[in-house]
C-alpha cells in the first residue's frame, strides 16, 4: 500500500477494485463501514455483487477480466472532461502523451459494451473519482490474479497519477495483501527474480552486494517462479523442491498438473504444521511451528513490521521454521551462526535499506512502517509524497487482452475463485479450527438465480463443476452475488478444490496465475 | 484570540482542561485522566448515554447531564463526583441490577477463604483430567491432598446444588484429583527466574508452607524455621493419622522441597534467632506464621491435676509416637474439630469410654456434622449442654469431671444462644483422663529454665494484641516493621487450615510486591474486592443425581486403628460427582464494569428485585458467541457496534418501554441473521451477557485480568494481510482466548471472526509433532537427526548431479520475515539458484 490502513477511511471517494473486503480483510471493511457512515463515497468494481458493492454509490459489475478497458474508459472521461490534475502530471510524471493517445483507441460506449456495464456508470465513477476531494484506490486479488495482472495494476497507477491522487492522506494505490506476511516474504527476497529489498537479480551490482555479504556466488539467472517450477518439475528439469509453509496442491492452478509435477520430483521436502495435501506427497516432512510458538516479525499490507511473539512451547518436537532452515543449511556446510530470529533480522536490515532502522527493541513500542532507513527515522506512513522512487511516475499505454480462457458451448460458465469469511487460504488452519469450520463446514458453488433456474437446480443441491483440467462436486448456493453466466467457488476446501479447475495461464511479467477466470460446465449430479 | 476556534477551555472537577471543539465532556475528561464512570460508552460507537452512569453537573445549569452526549463549551464548569451524583449513580446501578439476574463469583468460590476456582477444577475432573484439576487448585492452594482430607469445606454449605438436592462433594473431588495426580510435580504457573532475594518463614504450618511455596514460584529463596522436629505444624501434630496420614503430608511437602525451599527444624524464634538476627543474616523479609499452639484452660478447680491434658499436648504426643497413658475412661471437653479428634484418638488408644462434653447443643458444635457422626459410629458419646464446674481428684489425680446441666438462652443482637447453668443440676462423669479442647491461642514464648521467654521482645518492633496474637495490617498482613509480615493462626487466633493457607498465599503475594518495590496495598487489592450480593438467582434445572458417599474403611469399625478412615472416591464416583456441579460461573467476572462499579458504589443488596425479568439463556447453536440476556443491562452497545461498524444489524433493541431488550430479529438465532460472528458485540459488552463460547468450553472460569494465572502475549495475527495486533491469553500452556490489543494502531479494539475465534488449530491433535520420512512408500516418524540427514543427503546428491538450478524452494506468505530471509538465502547461497518463490503473489 502506498498509504496506511488508518488512512483509508479518510478518503472522500474510495474506488474499490477486485476486493471483497468484508470477506478477505474484515477489519478494514469495518473501518470502511464507519467511513461510509461519515459520508465517504464508494465505487466498487467487481464482477460479483459483494456486501460492499451493495452499499456502494456506484457498482460497476464488470465482466471478469475487463479491468483494463474499464479503467481506460474512466481515464478517457477524465481527460475528455478536463478533470486530470495538470500540475501533478507536469511536476511528477512522464508519458502523459503516450497514455492519452492510447485512450483514444476505445470509446466510452465500446468499453461499456466490453465490460458489460452502462456508459453512464463509467462516466459517473470517473467524475466521482476525479472530483475535488481526495480519492483512494484500494484493490486486491481480483485485479492481480489474471494473465493481465500487471496491465491491470499499471492501469490503476495511470488513473491515480492522472488525477494526482497519490502521496497525500486519503489517496494512493493500495493493494490489500492476501496473507499475513506476503509483504514481508517479498521484502525478504522470497521472489525468484528479486533479492531482498527488491534488488533485481539481473542487476550485477545487487548480486555483488549480496554475494559479498553471504560469501557465496549468486546465480545470474533469475530463476523460476512457482508456476514455472511446477512446469519444470513436470518436464523433468527440476529435480527437488523444499516447500516451507506453502500448499500448492490447494493454492495453485490446475491441481492435477501440480500433483504430477510434485510426484515427478526426485526429492520433495515439505515443512509445515499439518500433513497438508502437499505434505502427503513429500519424501521428508519437517514439523514447523505456528505463529504462536515462535518469535519473529510479520510485515502487513501497509508495510508495517510487527512483532510475532512466542506464547506457548511448540507442540511435540516441532521446531521454529527459521531454525529448521538454518540447520538444513548448516548440514550442507553453510556455517550459519544465527542464535535467534533477532540475529536474522539484524543481518537482513543491514542488507535491506528499507528495514535499516527496524530492530527488535524498537518494535516493542509497536510496529514500524518501512521505508525506515535509520533508527532515528519514524517510518513512512505514505509513500511517494515528495517523489516516486524512480523519480517521475511513468504513465504507460496499456492494451486490452482478453482472459486466456473464456466460455464456449462446451464450458459455458465463467469460473471465479476467492475466499469465504470463515476460512483462510488453503484451509489448513481454519478447517482445523472448530468454531470456524462449524460456521462454514463446506464449499458452496455460488450461482445466479437465473442460471440456477435454467439449469433446474435448487439451493443445496449437489452439482458437478468441470473444466478442461478437472472436475469437482459441491452444493449450490443460489444468490445474486454472481452475475448470470458466472459461478464462484472459494478455494479453501480440499474435498471440492477450486484449483482442480483453474487455468495455469499466467501473467508474462509477474508470473501470477489467472485464478479469477476460466471456463467451466455445471451439471446436476 | 486566534486559538479560540481550535481549543475549548473548561473546568472539570476544579481542573482546567483543554479540549477540541465538538468533543464530549466524557472525552475531554478521559483525555485529562479524570474518570467518569460509564457502562455503555465505547470509542467505536456513537454515545447514547443509555446507562446513565456518566451523569454530571454543569455549573449554572439546572438538572444533570450525561457526559458522553454533552459537548464541551468554553468556560464550562463540570462536576463529575459529588454526593448528589454518587447517589444518582447508586440508584441507577440498583435499577440496572434489579434485572441483572446473575452472580459474579460462584458462591462456592466466594465462600472459600482462599477463593479456590472450584468450578474450574471440578470441571477438569468431570473431563477426566485430574492433573489439570490439580494445576487449577494449586493456583490457590499448594496441598490438594491435605486440604482434600482436612478442609472444613465452607464451600459446600453454600453450594447451589444444595438447593436442588445435595451440595456437590467438592472436597472429596479435590482429594481425588490430588491423589490421582500425586507425584506428578504439577506447577500452577511457570516458576519465575531467581530473584536473588532471601525470605525467612517462621513456622512450618499451613500458612508458612503455603507462603514458602508461592514465594519460591516467584523466584525467591525461602528458608523455613520450625521449632518442632518435623514440618507441618498442626497438620502433623494435631490432626490424627487416621484423618491425614503422615505419608500423604510428606509426599505433598516433597514438592515444596523440590522447589528449593529449605527447612531448618528445631530452630526456634527467640531461642535460636530473632527478627534482627534474620535481617542481619541477609533475609530481605520475614513471614511470621507460628500458629496457635497454646491451649485455653477451663479455669476450674482441679485443672492442674494429673490426668488432665491439653488437647494440643495430647494429640502432639500421640502423633510423635509417645506412649500416652489414658486409662479406660476419657472425657474430652469442647465441641470443635480438636475435641472430636481427641475423642476418636482416645478410642484408638484403647479407651473403653470416650465422652465429649459440650456446653451447647449438637447443632451448635463447631465440628462438621459428618465428623460427629463418624465419632459416634466409633463409639464416642456426647454429653451435651454440660458446663464443667470442677475436676474431682484423688491423690492429685483426676477422677471425675463435675458438670452442671445447661439450657440455652437467647441473647440480644442475634448472637448464638448462650448456655446458662441450671442451679442444682450437678452431675459427675467418671474419668481417668480429661482432655481440654476448648480452643487454642498463639504461644508467643518458650520456656527456658522454668520461665517464659517472649519471642517478640519490644525491640523487634512487632506488636502483639491483648489476645496474644501478632498485630498485622488486616489488608496487607504487614506488621509495624515493614520487612515483617505475619499471618495464619498467630494473627487470627485459631482458625481453619484453609484460612491459614489463604493467609500464606496473600502474604506471599504481598511480600513479593514488597521485595520488588511495588505497593503492598495495591497487591492486596486482588484479595479484597467486594462482591455485590444478588438475592434472586436463576435456578438451573437439574435431574436429581444423589451425592456420592465417601467410601470408608469399614462402616462399623469396632476396633479402629490409625489407618486412614476415608478411602477416597473411585474414578467413576469422582466423575459422576463432578458432573453434578452446575458451573455457576461468569466468565466476565474479572473485567465486568458492572461488577466493578457495583463494588465501588457499595451495592450489596438487590433493593428492587420485584422488577426481575426472566429472559432465557439463548442457546442458538452457534459455536463462538454465547448470549445470556439474564445478565444484559440493555445498554445497547452491541446493537450500536453491529450497526455502525459492521453494518449488519444482527442484534437490535426490540420491544418498547420497560420491555425494551436486545434481541436478534424475531428473537431468533444469530445464525438466522447476517451475523458474521466477528465478536465486536462481545468486545463492547460491559457485563458477561455476551461471551466467547469457545473460551468457555476451553476453560470454564474467568479468563481475563488475572496476571498470575493467565499470561497475555501480544502478537500479530496469522491470517490476512491487515496484521491485526492480538493478545493470546495463555493458561497452563494452552491458548484459551484471543483478545484485541487495544493500543494497536492497525485494528484498535476490533478483530474479525478468524482472528478472534480461529486459534484452536494451534493445539489441534492433527498437528505435525515429529519429522516424517518416506520408507517403502509410507511416511514414518523419525528423529530430527535422521530427517535432517535425509534432507542433506538428497539435496547434496541432486545439486552435485544436476546443479543448483535443479532445486527449487517455496518461501511462504505465512512464515515470518526471518524464516523467509533464511529460506531464500539458503537457495541462493547454499543451493546456488534463484528458484525461490511463494504461492500468493499479492
Amino acid at each position: 500500500m502506498t498509504n496506511s490502513i488508518a488512512d483509508l477511511g479518510s478518503a472522500d471517494v474510495l474506488l474499490l477494485i477486485g476486493s471483497n473486503t468484508t470477506t478477505a480483510h474484515p477489519v478494514i471493511a469495518m473501518q470502511l463501514n464507519l467511513a461510509l457512515r461519515r459520508g465517504m463515497k464508494l465505487i466498487v468494481v467487481d464482477p460479483r455483487a459483494t456486501t460492499l458493492a451493495r452499499r456502494a454509490d456506484i457498482h460497476l459489475q464488470i465482466n471478469p477480466g475487463t479491468d483494463v478497458p474499464l479503467l481506460k474508459a474512466m481515464m478517457r472521461v477524465i481527460v475528455d472532461e478536463g478533470l486530470q490534475n495538470d500540475s501533478f502530471i507536469e511536476l511528477r510524471t512522464e508519458g502523459y502523451q503516450t497514455l492519452t493517445e492510447s485512450l483514444r483507441e476505445l470509446t466510452l460506449e465500446q468499453a461499456a459494451a466490453i465490460c458489460g456495464v452502462s456508459a453512464d456508470d463509467i462516466a459517473g465513477a470517473a467524475g466521482l473519482y476525479a472530483g475535488d476531494g481526495r480519492s483512494s484506490i484500494t484493490y486486491c486479488l481480483g485485479v492481480t490474479q489474471h494473465a493481465t495482472g500487471t496491465d491491470n495494476v499499471r492501469s490503476i497507477a495511470n488513473l491515480a497519477m492522472l488525477t494526482g491522487n497519490i502521496g497525500l492522506p486519503g489517496t494512493g494505490v493500495n493493494p490489500l495483501r492476501g496473507a499475513n506476511n506476503v509483504q514481508g516474504c517479498c521484502d525478504m527476497g522470497g521472489l525468484h527474480d528479486l533479492l531482498p529489498g527488491y534488488r533485481k537479480v539481473s542487476d550485477e551490482a545487487a548480486r555483488a552486494h549480496f554475494s559479498q555479504a553471504w560469501d557465496a556466488p549468486i546465480d545470474d539467472d533469475p530463476g523460476l517462479s512457482v508456476t514455472e517450477m511446477i512446469d519444470a518439475a513436470n518436464a523433468g528439469g527440476l529435480k527437488a523442491m523444499y516447500v516451507m509453509g506453502e500448499n500448492p496442491m490447494m493454492s495453485d492452478p490446475d491441481v492435477s498438473h501440480v500433483k504430477s509435477g510434485l510426484e515427478n520430483l526426485d526429492f520433495l521436502v515439505v515443512q509445515d504444521i499439518f500433513l497438508t495435501e502437499t505434505a502427503l506427497l513429500a519424501d521428508v516432512v519437517l514439523p514447523g511451528t505456528t505463529f504462536a510458538e515462535k518469535n519473529g516479525t510479520f510485515t502487513n499490507t501497509e508495510r508495517r513490521v510487527q512483532r510475532v511473539r512466542k506464547a506457548i512451547e511448540p507442540e511435540g518436537d516441532a521446531r521454529a521454521d527459521w531454525r529448521i532452515v538454518r540447520d538444513v543449511a548448516n548440514s550442507m556446510g553453510a556455517g550459519w551462526g544465527y542464535a535467534s530470529p533477532k540475529d536474522v533480522l539484524n543481518e537482513a536490515r543491514r542488507l535491506v535499506p528499507q528495514y535499516g532502522g527496524i530492530r527488535y527493541g524498537r518494535l516493542e513500542q509497536g510496529g514500524v512502517q518501512w521505508p525506515c532507513p535509520a533508527e532515528s527515522h519514524p517510518g513512512t506512513a505514505i509513500l511517494h509524497s515528495e517523489e516516486f522512487i524512480c523519480g517521475r511516475g511513468k504513465m504507460a499505454a496499456v492494451d486490452f487482452i482478453e482472459a486466456a480462457e473464456l466460455p464456449d458451448e462446451e464450458y459455458p460458465f465463467i469460473f471465479n475463485t476467492g475466499r469465504d469469511l470463515m476460512h483462510f487460504h488453503t484451509g489448513s488452519m481454519t478447517r482445523r479450527s472448530r468454531g470456524l469450520d462449524q460456521l462454514k463446514p463446506e464449499a458452496r458453488v455460488d450461482m445466479n438465480p437465473v442460471d440456477a433456474e435454467a439449469l433446474g437446480v435448487e439451493e443445496g443441491q449437489m452439482v458437478r463443476v468441470s473444466s478442461r483440467r478437472g472436475s469437482i462436486e459441491a452444493r449450490i448456493a443460489i444468490s445474486g452475488k454472481s452475475a448470470a453466466g458466472s459461478v464462484f467457488l472459494p478455494f479453501h476446501y480440499a474435498e471440492a478444490a477450486a484449483n482442480m479447475l483453474t487455468n495455469t495461464a499466467r501473467d508474462p511479467i509477474c508470473k501470477i496465475p489467472e485464478l479469477k477466470v476460466c471456463a467451466v460446465r455445471v451439471e446436476k449430479v | 484570540m486566534t486559538d479560540r476556534n481550535d481549543v475549548v477551555r473548561l473546568t472539570i472537577e476544579g481542573r482546567e482542561v483543554e479540549a477540541a471543539p465538538g468533543m464530549t465532556i466524557f472525552e475531554a475528561a478521559r483525555d485529562a485522566d479524570i474518570r467518569i464512570p460509564n457502562l455503555c460508552n465505547d470509542g467505536r460507537i456513537e454515545p447514547v448515554a443509555s446507562c446513565r452512569m456518566c451523569v454530571i453537573a454543569i455549573g449554572g445549569e439546572a438538572g444533570l447531564k450525561t457526559a458522553c452526549t454533552t459537548p464541551v463549551a468554553d468556560g464550562m464548569k463540570v462536576s463529575v463526583d459529588n454526593e448528589q451524583l454518587r447517589s444518582v449513580r447508586r440508584l441507577v446501578l440498583e435499577l440496572i441490577l434489579s434485572d441483572h439476574n446473575a452472580y459474579c463469583l460462584p458462591p462456592c468460590q466466594n465462600g472459600c477463604p482462599d477463593q479456590l476456582d472450584i468450578p474450574g477444577y471440578v470441571k477438569a475432573v468431570a473431563d477426566g483430567d485430574p492433573r489439570e484439576a490439580v494445576r487449577i487448585i494449586k493456583q490457590r492452594l499448594p496441598f490438594p491432598r491435605v486440604l482434600g482430607r482436612v478442609c472444613p469445606r465452607p464451600c459446600e454449605s453454600v453450594c447451589r446444588r444444595g438447593e436442588n438436592d445435595d451440595p456437590v462433594s467438592i472436597c472429596n473431588i479435590k482429594r481425588f484429583a490430588g491423589d490421582e495426580a500425586a507425584g506428578q510435580d504439577v506447577l500452577p504457573f511457570p516458576r519465575e527466574e531467581a530473584s536473588g532475594m532471601k525470605v525467612a518463614v517462621v513456622g512450618a504450618g499451613p500458612a508458612g508452607l503455603t507462603c514458602a511455596y508461592y514465594l519460591a514460584l516467584k523466584g525467591h529463596q525461602v528458608i523455613i524455621h520450625e521449632s518442632l522436629p518435623e514440618p507441618g505444624g498442626m497438620l502433623r501434630y494435631a490432626i490424627p493419622e487416621y484423618r491425614l496420614p503422615t505419608g500423604v503430608l510428606e509426599e505433598e511437602l516433597e514438592e515444596l522441597w523440590s522447589l528449593g525451599v529449605e527447612l531448618k527444624t528445631e530452630s526456634a524464634m527467640g531461642r535460636d534467632f530473632d527478627i534482627d538476627s534474620l535481617l542481619a543474616d541477609g533475609y530481605r523479609a520475614v513471614f511470621l506464621a507460628m500458629g496457635a499452639h497454646g491451649d485455653h484452660q477451663m479455669m476450674i478447680p482441679g485443672e492442674e491435676a494429673e490426668g488432665v491434658l491439653s488437647s494440643v499436648d495430647f494429640l502432639r504426643r500421640v502423633r510423635a509416637g509417645d506412649k500416652v497413658e489414658i486409662g479406660r475412661r476419657v472425657v474430652v471437653v469442647g465441641g470443635g474439630f480438636t475435641a472430636i479428634d481427641a475423642a476418636r484418638t482416645a478410642i484408638r488408644l484403647g479407651a473403653e469410654e470416650s465422652t465429649i462434653v459440650y456446653r451447647r447443643s449438637r447443632e451448635q458444635m463447631p465440628a462438621h456434622e459428618s465428623e460427629v457422626e463418624e465419632a459416634e459410629i466409633e463409639g464416642v458419646s456426647l454429653q451435651l449442654l454440660a458446663i464443667p464446674e470442677l475436676i474431682e481428684t484423688l491423690d492429685g489425680r483426676a477422677k471425675a469431671l463435675r458438670c452442671l446441666q445447661a439450657e440455652l438462652v437467647k441473647t440480644a443482637g442475634g448472637r448464638r444462644p448462650r448456655p446458662m447453668a441450671i442451679p442444682g443440676s450437678e452431675f459427675d462423669i467418671i474419668a481417668d483422663t480429661i482432655i481440654v479442647a476448648i480452643g487454642q491461642k498463639p504461644k508467643l514464648y518458650h520456656e527456658e529454665d522454668g520461665r517464659q521467654v517472649l519471642f517478640l521482645p519490644e525491640k523487634d518492633g512487632v506488636k502483639t494484641t491483648e489476645w496474644g496474637t501478632i498485630e498485622a495490617n488486616r489488608l496487607t498482613l504487614q506488621t509495624e516493621r515493614p520487612q515483617v509480615f505475619a499471618g495464619g493462626d498467630v494473627v487470627s487466633g485459631p482458625a481453619t487450615v484453609i484460612q491459614a493457607v489463604a493467609a500464606g498465599r496473600k502474604a506471599a503475594a504481598n511480600i513479593d510486591a514488597y521485595l520488588r518495590g511495588e505497593s503492598v496495598v495495591e497487591s492486596s487489592r486482588q484479595f479484597t474486592e467486594a462482591e455485590p450480593v444478588y438475592l434472586d438467582i436463576k435456578q438451573v434445572p437439574q435431574v436429581d443425581t444423589p451425592r456420592q458417599p465417601m467410601p470408608t474403611l469399614c462402616p462399623e469399625r469396632c476396633c479402629p486403628d490409625f489407618t486412614e478412615v476415608e478411602l477416597g472416591f473411585t474414578w467413576q464416583q469422582a466423575r459422576m460427582e463432578a458432573t453434578r456441579c452446575m458451573q455457576c460461573v461468569c466468565q466476565a467476572e474479572q473485567f465486568c464494569e458492572l461488577r466493578r462499579l457495583g463494588a465501588e458504589y457499595g451495592i450489596t443488596s438487590n433493593r428492587f428485585q420485584g422488577a426481575m425479568r426472566r429472559v432465557p439463556v439463548v442457546e442458538d447453536g452457534n459455536p463462538v458467541i454465547s448470549r445470556d440476556y439474564e445478565k444484559c443491562i440493555d445498554c445497547g452497545a452491541c446493537a450500536g457496534i453491529c450497526d455502525e461498524q459492521m453494518a449488519v444489524q444482527a442484534v437490535e433493541m426490540a420491544g418498547t418501554g420497560m420491555d425494551t431488550h436486545v434481541a436478534c430479529a424475531f428473537e431468533g438465532a444469530l445464525k438466522e441473521t447476517d451475523c458474521v460472528f466477528c465478536g465486536q458485540c462481545v468486545s463492547v459488552c460491559p457485563t458477561g451477557a455476551l461471551d466467547n463460547r469457545m473460551s468457555r468450553d476451553l476453560r470454564p472460569l474467568p479468563l481475563r485480568g488475572k496476571p498470575e494465572e493467565v499470561q497475555e502475549i501480544n502478537t500479530t495475527c496469522c491470517y490476512c494481510g491487515v496484521g491485526c495486533s492480538l493478545t493470546l491469553n495463555v493458561d497452563g500452556g494452552r491458548i484459551i482466548e484471543v483478545t484485541a490489543d487495544d493500543d494497536c494502531s492497525v485494528n484498535g479494539a476490533s478483530l474479525c471472526v478468524k482472528g478472534r475465534y480461529g486459534f484452536d488449530f494451534i493445539q489441534n491433535p492433527e498437528r505435525l509433532r515429529q519429522p516424517l520420512v518416506r520408507r517403502d512408500g509410507e511416511l514414518v516418524p523419525v528423529s530430527w537427526e535422521e530427517a535432517l540427514e535425509e534432507v542433506r543427503a538428497n539435496l547434496e546428491r541432486i545439486r552435485d548431479q544436476h546443479g543448483g538450478r535443479a532445486i527449487g524452494a517455496l518461501a511462504s506468505g505465512r512464515c515470518t520475515n526471518e524464516d523467509n530471509y533464511l529460506m531464500q538465502k539458503f537457495i541462493r547461497s547454499v543451493i546456488g539458484s534463484n528458484n525461490v518463490d511463494h504461492c500468493a503473489r499479492l
